[in-house]
Protein backbone atom coordinates (compact mmCIF):
# COMPACT_ATOMS: atom_id res chain seq x y z
CA UNK A 1 0.00 0.00 0.00
CA UNK A 2 1.20 3.51 -0.85
CA UNK A 3 0.04 6.68 -1.23
CA UNK A 4 2.07 7.86 -3.88
CA UNK A 5 3.11 5.63 -6.93
CA UNK A 6 6.47 4.39 -6.65
CA UNK A 7 8.31 2.36 -9.51
CA UNK A 8 8.68 -0.38 -7.44
CA UNK A 9 7.17 -0.52 -3.69
CA UNK A 10 10.13 -2.38 -2.48
CA UNK A 11 10.08 -4.28 0.94
CA UNK A 12 12.11 -7.32 2.21
CA UNK A 13 10.06 -9.95 1.41
CA UNK A 14 10.21 -8.39 -2.89
CA UNK A 15 13.86 -8.33 -2.43
CA UNK A 16 14.11 -11.79 -1.42
CA UNK A 17 11.41 -12.85 -4.04
CA UNK A 18 13.57 -11.21 -6.98
CA UNK A 19 16.39 -12.06 -5.27
CA UNK A 20 15.33 -16.23 -5.37
CA UNK A 21 13.82 -15.65 -8.79
CA UNK A 22 16.97 -13.81 -10.50
CA UNK A 23 18.95 -16.93 -8.86
CA UNK A 24 16.55 -19.53 -9.91
CA UNK A 25 17.21 -18.09 -13.79
CA UNK A 26 20.45 -17.61 -13.90
CA UNK A 27 20.73 -21.49 -12.63
CA UNK A 28 18.33 -22.94 -15.21
CA UNK A 29 20.14 -20.46 -17.95
CA UNK A 30 23.77 -21.56 -17.40
CA UNK A 31 22.46 -25.29 -16.95
CA UNK A 32 20.30 -25.31 -20.06
CA UNK A 33 23.80 -23.96 -21.87
CA UNK A 34 26.05 -26.49 -20.20
CA UNK A 35 23.84 -29.16 -21.31
CA UNK A 36 23.53 -27.85 -25.02
CA UNK A 37 27.29 -27.42 -25.27
CA UNK A 38 28.04 -30.58 -24.17
CA UNK A 39 25.49 -32.26 -26.34
CA UNK A 40 26.31 -29.77 -30.07
CA UNK A 41 29.96 -28.48 -29.35
CA UNK A 42 29.22 -26.57 -32.53
CA UNK A 43 26.50 -24.85 -31.55
CA UNK A 44 26.27 -21.05 -31.80
CA UNK A 45 25.76 -18.20 -29.10
CA UNK A 46 22.90 -16.85 -30.57
CA UNK A 47 20.86 -20.40 -30.90
CA UNK A 48 21.95 -21.09 -27.64
CA UNK A 49 20.83 -17.79 -26.11
CA UNK A 50 17.39 -18.68 -28.80
CA UNK A 51 16.90 -21.76 -26.94
CA UNK A 52 17.40 -20.49 -23.76
CA UNK A 53 15.17 -17.76 -23.74
CA UNK A 54 12.35 -19.78 -25.23
CA UNK A 55 12.71 -22.27 -22.84
CA UNK A 56 13.12 -20.73 -19.33
CA UNK A 57 10.36 -18.16 -20.75
CA UNK A 58 8.16 -21.27 -21.74
CA UNK A 59 8.77 -22.86 -18.48
CA UNK A 60 8.46 -19.48 -16.13
CA UNK A 61 4.69 -19.42 -17.62
CA UNK A 62 4.13 -22.46 -16.26
CA UNK A 63 5.12 -22.10 -13.06
CA UNK A 64 2.57 -18.13 -13.27
CA UNK A 65 -0.04 -20.21 -14.59
CA UNK A 66 0.18 -22.96 -11.93
CA UNK A 67 0.38 -20.44 -9.10
CA UNK A 68 -2.31 -18.72 -8.87
CA UNK A 69 -3.84 -22.06 -8.40
CA UNK A 70 -1.84 -23.90 -5.94
CA UNK A 71 -2.85 -20.92 -3.98
CA UNK A 72 -6.60 -21.41 -4.15
CA UNK A 73 -6.25 -24.64 -3.26
CA UNK A 74 -3.37 -24.66 -0.67
CA UNK A 75 -2.63 -21.34 1.42
CA UNK A 76 1.16 -22.79 1.74
CA UNK A 77 1.32 -21.29 -1.63
CA UNK A 78 0.11 -17.79 -1.48
CA UNK A 79 3.61 -16.25 -0.72
CA UNK A 80 4.56 -16.47 -4.37
CA UNK A 81 1.39 -15.20 -5.53
CA UNK A 82 2.58 -12.12 -3.62
CA UNK A 83 5.21 -11.13 -6.22
CA UNK A 84 3.62 -12.75 -8.93
CA UNK A 85 3.64 -9.44 -11.72
CA UNK A 86 7.65 -9.72 -11.27
CA UNK A 87 7.42 -12.94 -12.67
CA UNK A 88 5.28 -11.90 -15.56
CA UNK A 89 7.26 -8.85 -16.57
CA UNK A 90 10.37 -11.80 -16.36
CA UNK A 91 8.57 -13.82 -18.43
CA UNK A 92 7.53 -11.09 -21.22
CA UNK A 93 11.56 -9.80 -21.22
CA UNK A 94 12.85 -13.14 -21.96
CA UNK A 95 10.14 -13.75 -24.59
CA UNK A 96 10.93 -10.51 -26.07
CA UNK A 97 14.95 -11.44 -26.17
CA UNK A 98 13.95 -14.29 -27.67
CA UNK A 99 11.71 -12.59 -30.49
CA UNK A 100 14.22 -10.17 -31.67
CA UNK A 101 17.13 -12.75 -31.60
CA UNK A 102 14.74 -15.37 -34.14
CA UNK A 103 14.27 -11.90 -36.03
CA UNK A 104 17.44 -11.04 -36.57
CA UNK A 105 19.59 -14.38 -36.99
CA UNK A 106 16.52 -15.34 -39.50
CA UNK A 107 14.81 -11.96 -41.01
CA UNK A 108 17.41 -9.50 -41.12
CA UNK A 109 19.90 -10.83 -43.95
CA UNK A 110 17.48 -10.48 -46.94
CA UNK A 111 16.16 -7.17 -48.87
CA UNK A 112 12.08 -7.08 -47.27
CA UNK A 113 11.98 -5.54 -44.29
CA UNK A 114 12.79 -7.65 -40.84
CA UNK A 115 9.10 -7.24 -39.61
CA UNK A 116 7.70 -7.74 -42.65
CA UNK A 117 9.87 -11.36 -43.22
CA UNK A 118 8.84 -13.00 -39.95
CA UNK A 119 5.34 -13.05 -41.54
CA UNK A 120 5.91 -13.71 -45.16
CA UNK A 121 8.49 -14.87 -45.65
CA UNK A 122 7.01 -18.63 -45.97
CA UNK A 123 3.72 -17.12 -47.43
CA UNK A 124 2.87 -20.44 -49.64
CA UNK A 125 2.85 -22.04 -46.30
CA UNK A 126 -0.67 -20.61 -44.82
CA UNK A 127 -2.27 -22.49 -47.63
CA UNK A 128 -2.43 -25.77 -45.44
CA UNK A 129 -4.17 -27.88 -48.38
CA UNK A 130 -1.22 -26.57 -50.49
CA UNK A 131 0.06 -29.47 -52.44
CA UNK A 132 -2.68 -31.54 -52.32
CA UNK A 133 -3.13 -32.81 -49.14
CA UNK A 134 -4.05 -32.11 -45.54
CA UNK A 135 -0.72 -30.55 -44.06
CA UNK A 136 -0.82 -28.53 -40.96
CA UNK A 137 2.58 -28.64 -40.10
CA UNK A 138 3.25 -26.15 -43.03
CA UNK A 139 1.79 -23.29 -41.48
CA UNK A 140 3.88 -20.74 -40.02
CA UNK A 141 4.61 -20.49 -36.45
CA UNK A 142 5.86 -17.08 -36.50
CA UNK A 143 2.20 -15.51 -36.33
CA UNK A 144 1.51 -17.34 -33.46
CA UNK A 145 4.63 -16.13 -31.28
CA UNK A 146 3.90 -12.84 -31.83
CA UNK A 147 -0.03 -12.81 -30.84
CA UNK A 148 1.54 -14.23 -27.59
CA UNK A 149 4.20 -11.60 -27.36
CA UNK A 150 1.46 -9.10 -28.07
CA UNK A 151 -0.29 -10.10 -25.52
CA UNK A 152 2.30 -10.36 -22.91
CA UNK A 153 3.91 -7.05 -23.78
CA UNK A 154 0.31 -5.20 -22.63
CA UNK A 155 0.12 -7.32 -19.23
CA UNK A 156 3.78 -6.44 -18.67
CA UNK A 157 3.12 -2.47 -19.61
CA UNK A 158 -0.39 -2.35 -17.81
CA UNK A 159 1.39 -4.10 -14.63
CA UNK A 160 1.49 -1.43 -12.59
CA UNK A 161 -1.08 -0.46 -9.69
CA UNK A 162 -1.60 2.80 -11.55
CA UNK A 163 -3.25 0.45 -14.12
CA UNK A 164 -4.93 -1.44 -11.64
CA UNK A 165 -6.24 1.62 -10.28
CA UNK A 166 -7.24 3.57 -13.67
CA UNK A 167 -8.54 1.10 -15.64
CA UNK A 168 -11.06 -0.76 -12.96
CA UNK A 169 -9.90 -3.75 -11.29
CA UNK A 170 -13.08 -5.74 -12.97
CA UNK A 171 -11.21 -4.78 -16.56
CA UNK A 172 -7.86 -4.65 -15.61
CA UNK A 173 -8.65 -8.40 -14.18
CA UNK A 174 -10.76 -9.23 -17.39
CA UNK A 175 -7.65 -8.00 -19.85
CA UNK A 176 -5.05 -10.22 -17.58
CA UNK A 177 -6.95 -13.14 -18.38
CA UNK A 178 -5.61 -12.91 -21.86
CA UNK A 179 -2.59 -15.08 -20.77
CA UNK A 180 -4.44 -17.77 -21.18
CA UNK A 181 -4.74 -16.81 -24.58
CA UNK A 182 -1.03 -16.06 -24.84
CA UNK A 183 -0.47 -19.91 -23.48
CA UNK A 184 -2.68 -21.18 -25.79
CA UNK A 185 -0.63 -19.70 -28.96
CA UNK A 186 2.40 -20.42 -27.42
CA UNK A 187 1.67 -23.82 -27.23
CA UNK A 188 0.98 -24.01 -30.96
CA UNK A 189 3.90 -21.82 -31.81
CA UNK A 190 6.12 -24.49 -30.06
CA UNK A 191 4.38 -27.60 -31.59
CA UNK A 192 4.44 -25.90 -35.22
CA UNK A 193 7.91 -23.97 -34.77
CA UNK A 194 10.90 -26.50 -32.50
CA UNK A 195 8.69 -30.00 -32.50
CA UNK A 196 8.45 -30.00 -36.50
CA UNK A 197 12.09 -30.58 -36.39
CA UNK A 198 12.86 -31.86 -33.08
CA UNK A 199 12.28 -35.73 -33.52
CA UNK A 200 12.69 -36.39 -30.02
CA UNK A 201 9.66 -38.09 -28.03
CA UNK A 202 10.12 -36.40 -25.01
CA UNK A 203 9.61 -32.71 -26.03
CA UNK A 204 5.84 -33.30 -26.83
CA UNK A 205 5.67 -35.48 -23.68
CA UNK A 206 6.81 -32.54 -21.46
CA UNK A 207 5.30 -30.33 -23.27
CA UNK A 208 1.74 -32.43 -22.58
CA UNK A 209 2.56 -33.15 -18.98
CA UNK A 210 2.94 -29.45 -18.23
CA UNK A 211 0.00 -28.98 -20.51
CA UNK A 212 -1.98 -31.44 -17.87
CA UNK A 213 -0.56 -30.05 -14.43
CA UNK A 214 -1.36 -26.33 -15.03
CA UNK A 215 -5.19 -27.21 -16.64
CA UNK A 216 -5.60 -30.02 -13.94
CA UNK A 217 -4.72 -27.61 -11.89
CA UNK A 218 -6.88 -24.97 -13.00
CA UNK A 219 -10.38 -26.96 -13.64
CA UNK A 220 -9.54 -28.49 -9.39
CA UNK A 221 -9.36 -24.97 -7.91
CA UNK A 222 -12.71 -24.07 -10.55
CA UNK A 223 -14.45 -27.55 -8.81
CA UNK A 224 -13.35 -26.23 -5.64
CA UNK A 225 -14.76 -22.49 -5.87
CA UNK A 226 -17.45 -23.30 -7.69
CA UNK A 227 -18.32 -26.10 -4.90
CA UNK A 228 -18.56 -23.03 -2.12
CA UNK A 229 -20.65 -20.92 -4.72
CA UNK A 230 -23.34 -24.08 -4.36
CA UNK A 231 -23.08 -23.95 -0.48
CA UNK A 232 -27.02 -23.87 0.80
CA UNK A 233 -28.29 -21.15 2.84
CA UNK A 234 -28.85 -21.85 6.32
CA UNK A 235 -31.75 -20.67 8.19
CA UNK A 236 -32.97 -17.13 7.85
CA UNK A 237 -34.62 -15.03 10.77
CA UNK A 238 -35.12 -11.43 10.89
CA UNK A 239 -33.32 -10.54 7.79
CA UNK A 240 -30.15 -12.43 9.63
CA UNK A 241 -28.87 -15.45 7.89
CA UNK A 242 -27.42 -18.47 10.19
CA UNK A 243 -23.91 -18.98 8.38
CA UNK A 244 -21.22 -21.00 10.57
CA UNK A 245 -20.60 -22.33 13.96
CA UNK A 246 -18.80 -20.30 16.26
CA UNK A 247 -15.94 -22.50 16.63
CA UNK A 248 -15.26 -22.26 12.94
CA UNK A 249 -13.79 -18.71 13.16
CA UNK A 250 -10.69 -18.52 15.14
CA UNK A 251 -9.35 -15.84 17.36
CA UNK A 252 -7.27 -13.76 14.62
CA UNK A 253 -8.32 -15.73 11.39
CA UNK A 254 -10.59 -15.54 9.09
CA UNK A 255 -13.41 -17.45 7.37
CA UNK A 256 -15.23 -17.00 4.02
CA UNK A 257 -19.22 -18.12 4.68
CA UNK A 258 -21.73 -17.24 1.86
CA UNK A 259 -25.08 -15.36 2.61
CA UNK A 260 -27.61 -14.89 -0.07
CA UNK A 261 -25.24 -16.24 -2.81
CA UNK A 262 -22.73 -13.44 -2.00
CA UNK A 263 -18.90 -14.11 -0.23
CA UNK A 264 -18.76 -12.46 2.75
CA UNK A 265 -15.14 -12.58 5.00
CA UNK A 266 -15.86 -13.68 9.10
CA UNK A 267 -13.12 -12.47 11.69
CA UNK A 268 -12.50 -12.99 15.11
CA UNK A 269 -10.48 -10.31 16.84
CA UNK A 270 -10.01 -9.90 20.37
CA UNK A 271 -13.30 -12.19 21.29
CA UNK A 272 -15.93 -10.09 19.09
CA UNK A 273 -17.06 -11.60 15.54
CA UNK A 274 -16.97 -9.18 12.54
CA UNK A 275 -18.14 -9.15 9.26
CA UNK A 276 -16.72 -7.48 6.24
CA UNK A 277 -17.10 -7.94 2.20
CA UNK A 278 -14.70 -10.54 0.82
CA UNK A 279 -13.36 -8.59 -2.13
CA UNK A 280 -9.94 -6.62 -1.15
CA UNK A 281 -10.41 -3.11 -2.59
CA UNK A 282 -6.88 -3.80 -4.44
CA UNK A 283 -6.83 -6.73 -6.58
CA UNK A 284 -10.23 -8.37 -5.48
CA UNK A 285 -8.39 -10.88 -3.09
CA UNK A 286 -10.36 -12.90 -0.94
CA UNK A 287 -10.28 -11.45 2.47
CA UNK A 288 -11.57 -14.22 4.39
CA UNK A 289 -8.97 -15.94 4.09
CA UNK A 290 -6.26 -13.32 5.38
CA UNK A 291 -5.66 -12.51 9.01
CA UNK A 292 -5.63 -10.00 11.73
CA UNK A 293 -2.11 -8.41 11.61
CA UNK A 294 -1.18 -5.91 14.21
CA UNK A 295 -5.03 -5.25 14.78
CA UNK A 296 -5.86 -4.94 11.18
CA UNK A 297 -7.61 -7.24 8.74
CA UNK A 298 -4.51 -8.32 6.08
CA UNK A 299 -5.71 -9.69 2.51
CA UNK A 300 -3.64 -12.80 1.99
CA UNK A 301 -2.88 -11.63 -1.72
CA UNK A 302 -0.72 -8.52 -1.25
CA UNK A 303 -1.05 -7.09 2.60
CA UNK A 304 -3.64 -4.53 1.80
CA UNK A 305 -4.93 -3.89 5.49
CA UNK A 306 -8.44 -2.25 6.69
CA UNK A 307 -9.83 -2.06 10.28
CA UNK A 308 -11.68 -4.57 11.61
CA UNK A 309 -14.47 -1.87 13.58
CA UNK A 310 -15.04 0.13 10.06
CA UNK A 311 -13.64 -1.67 7.31
CA UNK A 312 -11.67 1.32 6.73
CA UNK A 313 -7.87 1.31 5.67
CA UNK A 314 -5.72 2.94 8.61
CA UNK A 315 -5.06 6.41 7.66
CA UNK A 316 -3.66 8.03 4.96
CA UNK A 317 -4.97 5.00 3.34
CA UNK A 318 -8.85 5.82 1.86
CA UNK A 319 -10.21 2.11 0.84
CA UNK A 320 -12.97 1.19 2.06
CA UNK A 321 -14.90 -2.53 2.72
CA UNK A 322 -18.54 -3.35 3.45
CA UNK A 323 -19.19 -4.53 6.73
CA UNK A 324 -22.10 -6.64 7.76
CA UNK A 325 -23.85 -6.71 11.25
CA UNK A 326 -23.20 -10.14 12.87
CA UNK A 327 -25.29 -12.13 16.05
CA UNK A 328 -23.72 -14.94 17.89
CA UNK A 329 -26.77 -17.20 18.98
CA UNK A 330 -25.73 -19.71 21.02
CA UNK A 331 -23.28 -21.87 19.07
CA UNK A 332 -23.74 -20.44 15.19
CA UNK A 333 -23.23 -16.80 13.73
CA UNK A 334 -25.83 -14.90 11.79
CA UNK A 335 -24.89 -12.73 9.21
CA UNK A 336 -27.11 -9.97 8.10
CA UNK A 337 -27.10 -9.74 3.98
CA UNK A 338 -27.43 -6.24 3.57
CA UNK A 339 -24.05 -3.94 3.97
CA UNK A 340 -23.85 -1.37 6.27
CA UNK A 341 -23.14 2.19 4.85
CA UNK A 342 -19.37 2.31 3.73
CA UNK A 343 -17.41 3.56 6.57
CA UNK A 344 -19.77 3.68 9.47
CA UNK A 345 -19.06 1.89 12.94
CA UNK A 346 -20.09 -2.01 13.03
CA UNK A 347 -18.65 -3.59 16.53
CA UNK A 348 -19.22 -6.69 15.55
CA UNK A 349 -20.92 -9.42 17.88
CA UNK A 350 -19.27 -10.70 21.25
CA UNK A 351 -18.38 -14.57 21.69
CA UNK A 352 -19.34 -15.90 24.49
CA UNK A 353 -18.27 -19.20 23.57
CA UNK A 354 -14.29 -19.48 24.01
CA UNK B 1 -0.51 -11.12 -47.83
CA UNK B 2 2.83 -9.27 -47.94
CA UNK B 3 1.06 -5.85 -48.85
CA UNK B 4 -1.28 -6.58 -46.14
CA UNK B 5 1.37 -7.21 -43.50
CA UNK B 6 2.94 -4.21 -44.88
CA UNK B 7 0.27 -1.90 -44.41
CA UNK B 8 -0.57 -2.99 -41.15
CA UNK B 9 3.05 -1.98 -40.07
CA UNK B 10 3.23 1.33 -41.11
CA UNK B 11 -0.13 1.99 -39.12
CA UNK B 12 1.15 0.26 -36.50
CA UNK B 13 4.25 2.29 -36.79
CA UNK B 14 2.39 5.54 -36.82
CA UNK B 15 -0.12 4.82 -33.66
CA UNK B 16 3.25 3.85 -32.10
CA UNK B 17 4.60 7.28 -33.06
CA UNK B 18 1.82 9.28 -31.82
CA UNK B 19 1.72 7.29 -28.83
CA UNK B 20 5.32 8.45 -28.01
CA UNK B 21 4.27 12.41 -28.43
CA UNK B 22 0.96 11.50 -26.32
CA UNK B 23 3.30 9.89 -23.49
CA UNK B 24 5.83 13.38 -23.52
CA UNK B 25 2.92 15.66 -23.21
CA UNK B 26 0.83 12.83 -20.75
CA UNK B 27 4.14 12.01 -18.43
CA UNK B 28 5.66 15.48 -18.75
CA UNK B 29 2.68 17.24 -17.57
CA UNK B 30 -1.27 15.35 -17.39
CA UNK B 31 -0.04 12.92 -15.00
CA UNK B 32 -0.50 14.59 -11.43
CA UNK B 33 -4.46 15.98 -12.75
CA UNK B 34 -4.89 12.74 -14.12
CA UNK B 35 -4.24 10.55 -11.20
CA UNK B 36 -4.08 12.31 -7.56
CA UNK B 37 -1.79 9.52 -6.83
CA UNK B 38 0.39 10.51 -9.00
CA UNK B 39 1.40 13.68 -7.57
CA UNK B 40 5.01 13.66 -6.39
CA UNK B 41 5.90 10.08 -8.31
CA UNK B 42 9.38 10.25 -9.15
CA UNK B 43 10.93 9.30 -12.81
CA UNK B 44 11.16 5.66 -12.50
CA UNK B 45 7.44 5.47 -11.99
CA UNK B 46 6.49 7.76 -14.99
CA UNK B 47 9.49 5.32 -17.03
CA UNK B 48 7.74 2.61 -15.90
CA UNK B 49 4.45 3.32 -16.93
CA UNK B 50 5.71 4.56 -20.63
CA UNK B 51 5.44 1.80 -22.78
CA UNK B 52 1.75 1.36 -21.08
CA UNK B 53 1.15 4.95 -22.05
CA UNK B 54 2.32 4.81 -25.33
CA UNK B 55 0.07 0.98 -26.24
CA UNK B 56 -3.35 2.49 -24.47
CA UNK B 57 -3.15 6.37 -25.41
CA UNK B 58 -6.17 6.48 -27.30
CA UNK B 59 -7.80 5.71 -24.22
CA UNK B 60 -6.14 7.21 -21.86
CA UNK B 61 -6.75 10.63 -24.21
CA UNK B 62 -10.12 10.38 -24.16
CA UNK B 63 -10.35 10.07 -20.43
CA UNK B 64 -7.57 12.61 -19.74
CA UNK B 65 -9.87 15.14 -21.95
CA UNK B 66 -13.23 13.93 -20.70
CA UNK B 67 -11.26 14.67 -17.13
CA UNK B 68 -10.36 18.05 -18.13
CA UNK B 69 -13.83 18.76 -19.13
CA UNK B 70 -14.97 18.13 -15.33
CA UNK B 71 -17.01 14.94 -16.40
CA UNK B 72 -14.46 11.91 -15.09
CA UNK B 73 -12.53 11.67 -11.25
CA UNK B 74 -9.74 9.99 -11.69
CA UNK B 75 -7.79 7.60 -9.77
CA UNK B 76 -10.84 6.23 -8.27
CA UNK B 77 -9.87 2.81 -6.49
CA UNK B 78 -11.96 0.07 -7.96
CA UNK B 79 -12.36 -3.56 -6.21
CA UNK B 80 -13.86 -5.98 -8.65
CA UNK B 81 -17.48 -6.03 -7.95
CA UNK B 82 -17.96 -9.24 -9.97
CA UNK B 83 -15.69 -11.89 -8.68
CA UNK B 84 -18.06 -14.27 -9.32
CA UNK B 85 -18.47 -13.90 -13.15
CA UNK B 86 -14.73 -13.68 -13.00
CA UNK B 87 -14.07 -16.94 -11.94
CA UNK B 88 -17.20 -18.33 -14.03
CA UNK B 89 -14.27 -16.50 -17.03
CA UNK B 90 -11.14 -18.63 -15.19
CA UNK B 91 -13.04 -21.93 -15.04
CA UNK B 92 -14.71 -21.70 -18.91
CA UNK B 93 -11.29 -20.11 -20.38
CA UNK B 94 -9.80 -23.96 -18.86
CA UNK B 95 -12.77 -25.60 -20.15
CA UNK B 96 -12.20 -24.33 -23.18
CA UNK B 97 -8.16 -24.20 -23.40
CA UNK B 98 -8.33 -28.54 -21.97
CA UNK B 99 -10.30 -29.29 -25.57
CA UNK B 100 -8.57 -26.68 -28.17
CA UNK B 101 -5.47 -26.94 -26.98
CA UNK B 102 -5.03 -30.98 -27.44
CA UNK B 103 -6.83 -30.67 -30.35
CA UNK B 104 -4.60 -28.14 -32.26
CA UNK B 105 -1.12 -29.30 -30.93
CA UNK B 106 -2.41 -33.28 -31.53
CA UNK B 107 -3.34 -32.50 -35.15
CA UNK B 108 0.19 -30.21 -36.19
CA UNK B 109 2.33 -32.98 -34.06
CA UNK B 110 0.50 -35.88 -35.81
CA UNK B 111 1.16 -34.39 -39.36
CA UNK B 112 4.68 -33.16 -39.30
CA UNK B 113 6.87 -34.34 -41.13
CA UNK B 114 7.76 -38.32 -40.67
CA UNK B 115 11.75 -37.29 -41.27
CA UNK B 116 12.74 -33.44 -40.89
CA UNK B 117 15.84 -34.21 -42.91
CA UNK B 118 13.76 -35.41 -45.82
CA UNK B 119 11.01 -32.82 -45.54
CA UNK B 120 10.40 -29.14 -47.00
CA UNK B 121 10.45 -28.19 -43.64
CA UNK B 122 10.07 -23.88 -43.97
CA UNK B 123 14.32 -22.28 -44.11
CA UNK B 124 13.90 -20.31 -40.11
CA UNK B 125 12.96 -23.93 -38.95
CA UNK B 126 15.65 -26.04 -41.23
CA UNK B 127 18.16 -23.07 -39.98
CA UNK B 128 16.95 -23.75 -36.15
CA UNK B 129 17.08 -27.34 -36.20
CA UNK B 130 20.92 -27.27 -37.72
CA UNK B 131 22.48 -26.88 -34.27
CA UNK B 132 25.09 -23.76 -35.76
CA UNK B 133 22.10 -22.41 -37.00
CA UNK B 134 23.33 -22.59 -40.63
CA UNK B 135 20.64 -22.85 -43.03
CA UNK B 136 20.93 -26.73 -45.17
CA UNK B 137 18.16 -28.95 -45.46
CA UNK B 138 16.95 -30.08 -48.04
CA UNK B 139 13.60 -28.21 -49.92
CA UNK B 140 12.57 -32.20 -51.39
CA UNK B 141 8.85 -33.13 -51.07
CA UNK B 142 8.59 -34.68 -47.44
CA UNK B 143 6.75 -37.73 -46.54
CA UNK B 144 3.23 -36.98 -44.54
CA UNK B 145 1.51 -39.37 -42.58
CA UNK B 146 -1.67 -40.84 -44.23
Amino acid sequence: MSTTYRAIDWNRQKRLYDLALGGLLLLGFATFIVVSWLRSPNTTVETVILRGTAVTALLLLHIILAIGPLARLDPRFLPILYNRRHLGVTMFLLALVHSVFATVQFHALGNENPLVSVFTAYGRDYNVFAGGGFNPGHFPFEPFGAGALVILFLMAATSHDFWLRNLGATFWKAMHLGVYAAYGLLLVHVALGALQSERSPVYPLLLALGFVVVAGLHLAAARKENRLDRTRTEAEQDGFIRVCRVSEVREGRGKVVLARSQRIALFRHQGRIVATSNVCRHQGGPIGEGRIVDGCITCPWHGWNYLPENGCSPPPFQEQLETYDTRVVGDHVWLKAEANPLGSQCAGSLVDIP
Amino acid sequence: MTDFVRTSLQALEAYGVFGVLFAGAFLGRGLPGFDPGAKGAGLGFRLLIAPGVIALWPWLALRWWRQKRGGLRGGGADASRAPRRLRAAHALAWKGLAVLIPLTVGTVLWWRPIDPSEGDLPESLAKAAQPSGIPGASSTPRPLRP
